[in-house]
């Protein structure tokens, strides 16, 4: 099987703070990976060295070799890479414009200008983020209109609309409904087909759910990396037993 | 004994807030008094400079008119069948006003003595002077400040008009008002762009160092500097500035506006900083996780969010430079002009209150009128603001 990202060696420093201690996996494709952990483990921040989100703090400080296939991440360009790897963040955060328009975002930035292939894209990806049904009547309304869970739907379908490799997200449905976060586990479910998904979540049933990888982390460290059913199944290590049995965290 | 105190204090607050408001109130009870009178749909589009007429009668008049139906202040002269009363033009000088032209009136056809043409007289024309002669042919004059009774009986010994000063409009704002709006355009077109820029830069690309935050502080300063200094300011640097490059010569409307400038880049920079900053991170984070370039982002994320903000700074900016007047004296100029050019001298509304005030008849009334306009605008406006800031709130809530 082939590897989108490689990890090897990561060491993660927010200014004098060392937030991710010689991480070290690899990233399968077309397969959702989980990562989860107590919260300020440092989950989301080797989240966010995927996309290179973390250049946007001034400082942090990376070690070590990320690779996004054969190439490190660092030569990649930040914006190409972000193209290719898209981001769904833990609040839903569509723009204040129309829904449509919030789909468009990306690919217009990117320079398409030709309205019929904008607009065969748009219904494209709603439909693969399952919120076309819903939304068909109304693309010109204001984004912010929708409920919560349509608003992290259509953030999938504006990450989908990039036509990216992989789909990073970030406690996708931590701030949703029970019935929206169903929904959204059921298009994880669609979407692995096509795309590379690497999930945050501390809602362990979700990631035995969803996931086929998962990846426990502890301070900053990863505990242990393997198929998700192996993981919850026979556990290798004692943190990982404690922590999936609910003995700690 | 906390309880004594407590009222001590209570009254105190109470004593003091009323003895604010009652002055407030007074203020404002005392302008609308004096103005609300002289403030007219007229006053607003008519020239400050009236149009005078030199005329004379076309022959002896020897006839008589009948008197009709008069009020206690006006005066009927027999022999030109014209009613007069006593009265002040819109300058506040005392005048003498022509309320009533009989049918066939040698005032409808009087000769302006310049142009030989026939000039018909209406209601509302002043008469500031008037030079006859009689039967014996002396010359008797009579003047608009000697009062309408007198000058309707001399008239009445006379028989030929030879000399006479009517006029009519006069005293009017719309002069001021327009290079109020050319000083408004101009200056939010140099100021808007450079204050907005400025903002842009600080809040998204300047570096978090110290250096920045001395300019920040150096800003906030420039926003508590007098305005008078900023008038200095204007005429040491500004006023030549503008003879040199657009042939003005002391202050023009465009001096007033790069003075003007000066003075609002502190708010407009603030505010539109304000605004940047509570636009939400999210907005910042998604469109660059979307691979849009930062431009990108400012241009299609921030910017439009921010334009509440930037209107917010826009508004001030009106309501500050519709009250200025200090710095706009030397910048702009004093003296009050009918015809509005960007590179000669005028007066804004604020500056004309000063004219009006400072000459040697003060015109109370049009000084007020145009103090009311200047509230209700300025009032507007802050209202129109604090809406604005009442939603942008809300969507920060959000
Ligand atoms: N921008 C930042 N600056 C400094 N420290 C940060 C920043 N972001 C996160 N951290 C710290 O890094 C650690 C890991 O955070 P994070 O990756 O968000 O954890 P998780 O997602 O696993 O809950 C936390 O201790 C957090 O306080
Ligand atoms: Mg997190």
């Amino acid at each position: 099987m082939n590897n989108v990202f490689s990890v090897k060696n990561v060491d993660l420093f927010y200014g004098e703070k060392h937030v991710l201690k010689n991480v070290s996996f690899d990233i399968p494709e077309k397969q959702v990976t989980a990562f989860i952990g107590p919260s300020g483990c440092g989950k989301s921040t080797l989240l966010r060295c995927f996309n290179r989100m973390n250049d946007l703090i001034p400082s942090c400080n990376i070690k070590g070799e990320i690779h996004f296939h054969d190439r490190s991440v660092q030569e990649i360009n930040p914006i190409e890479l972000r193209t290719r790897v898209g981001m769904v963040f833990q609040n839903p955060n569509p723009f204040p414009m129309s829904i449509f328009d919030n789909v468009a975002y990306g690919p217009r930035c990117q320079g398409m200008k030709n309205k019929k292939e904008i607009n065969d894209l748009v219904v494209d990806s709603l439909k693969k983020a399952s919120l076309y049904e819903e939304v068909k009547d109304r693309l010109k309304d204001n984004a912010l209109g929708l409920s919560g869970g349509q608003q992290q739907r259509l953030c999938i379908a504006r990450c989908i609309a990039m036509k990216p490799e992989v789909i990073l997200m970030d406690e996708p449905t931590s701030a949703l409904d029970p019935i929206a976060t169903l929904k959204i586990e059921e298009l994880i479910n669609v979407l692995k087909e096509e795309y590379t998904i690497v999930i945050v979540t501390h809602n362990m049933q979700q990631a035995s759910r969803i996931s086929d990888y998962t990846a426990f982390f502890m301070l900053g460290e990863v505990i242990e990396f393997s198929s998700t059913i192996s993981l919850f199944k026979n556990p290798k290590n004692k943190k990982t037993e404690d922590y999936i049995t609910g003995r700690f965290g | 004994m906390r309880k004594t105190k407590d009222l001590l204090s209570n009254i105190f607050t109470y004593l003091f807030s009323s003895f604010g408001i009652i002055i407030l109130f007074s203020i404002l009870i005392f302008i609308f008094r004096n103005g609300l009178s002289s403030l007219s749909w007229k006053l607003i589009t008519s020239d400050y400079y009236e149009t005078t007429y030199t005329l004379k009668t076309a022959g002896k008049e020897e006839g008589t008119f009948t008197c009709p139906t008069l009020t206690a202040d006006e005066y009927f002269s027999y022999r030109y069948g014209v009613v007069l009363k006593d009265s002040t033009n819109l300058v506040g000088e005392e005048v003498v006003e022509i309320t009533y032209i009989a049918e066939d009136s040698p005032f409808l056809s009087l000769i302006n003595t310049s142009s030989e043409e026939i000039v018909s007289l209406e209601c509302g024309f002043n008469i500031s002077k008037i030079v006859m002669s009689n039967d014996i042919g002396d010359y008797i004059y009579a003047l608009g400040r000697g009062g309408a009774s007198n000058m309707a009986s001399t008239m009445d010994t006379s028989n030929i008009i030879t000399d006479m000063v009517a006029s009519e409009g006069g005293g009017g704002i719309r002069g001021s008002l327009i290079s109020t709006l050319y000083l408004i355009l101009l200056t939010l077109i140099i100021s808007l762009p450079i204050g907005v820029l400025a903002a842009i830069y600080l809040n998204e690309y300047a570096p978090k160092k110290r250096f920045i935050e001395i300019i920040r502080g150096m800003i906030d300063m420039v926003a508590g500097i007098p305005s008078i200094i900023f008038g200095l300011v204007g005429a040491i640097i500004f006023i030549p500035f503008c003879n040199n490059t657009i042939g003005s010569s002391g202050g023009s409307i465009a001096s007033g506006a790069l003075t003007m400038s000066l003075i609002l880049l502190p708010t407009i920079i603030k505010t539109t900083e304000e605004a940047l900053k509570v636009i939400p991170k999210g907005y910042r984070d998604a469109s660059l996780a979307l691979g849009a370039s930062k431009t990108q982002t400012i241009n299609k994320v921030i910017l439009p969010n921010a334009i509440p903000g930037i209107l917010t700074a826009v508004l001030l900016s009106i309501g500050r430079i519709i009250g200025e007047s200090a710095a706009l004296i030397y910048a702009v100029g004093v003296a009050i002009k009918d015809t509005i050019k960007i590179n000669e001298k005028s007066t804004t509304l604020a500056v004309h209150i000063w004219s009006l005030m400072s000459g040697e008849n003060p015109n109370i009334a049009t000084s007020c009128a145009i103090s009311i306009i200047i509230l209700l605008v300025v009032f507007t406006l802050n209202v129109i603001v604090k809406l604005i800031s009442k939603k942008l709130n809300k969507m920060e809530v959000k």
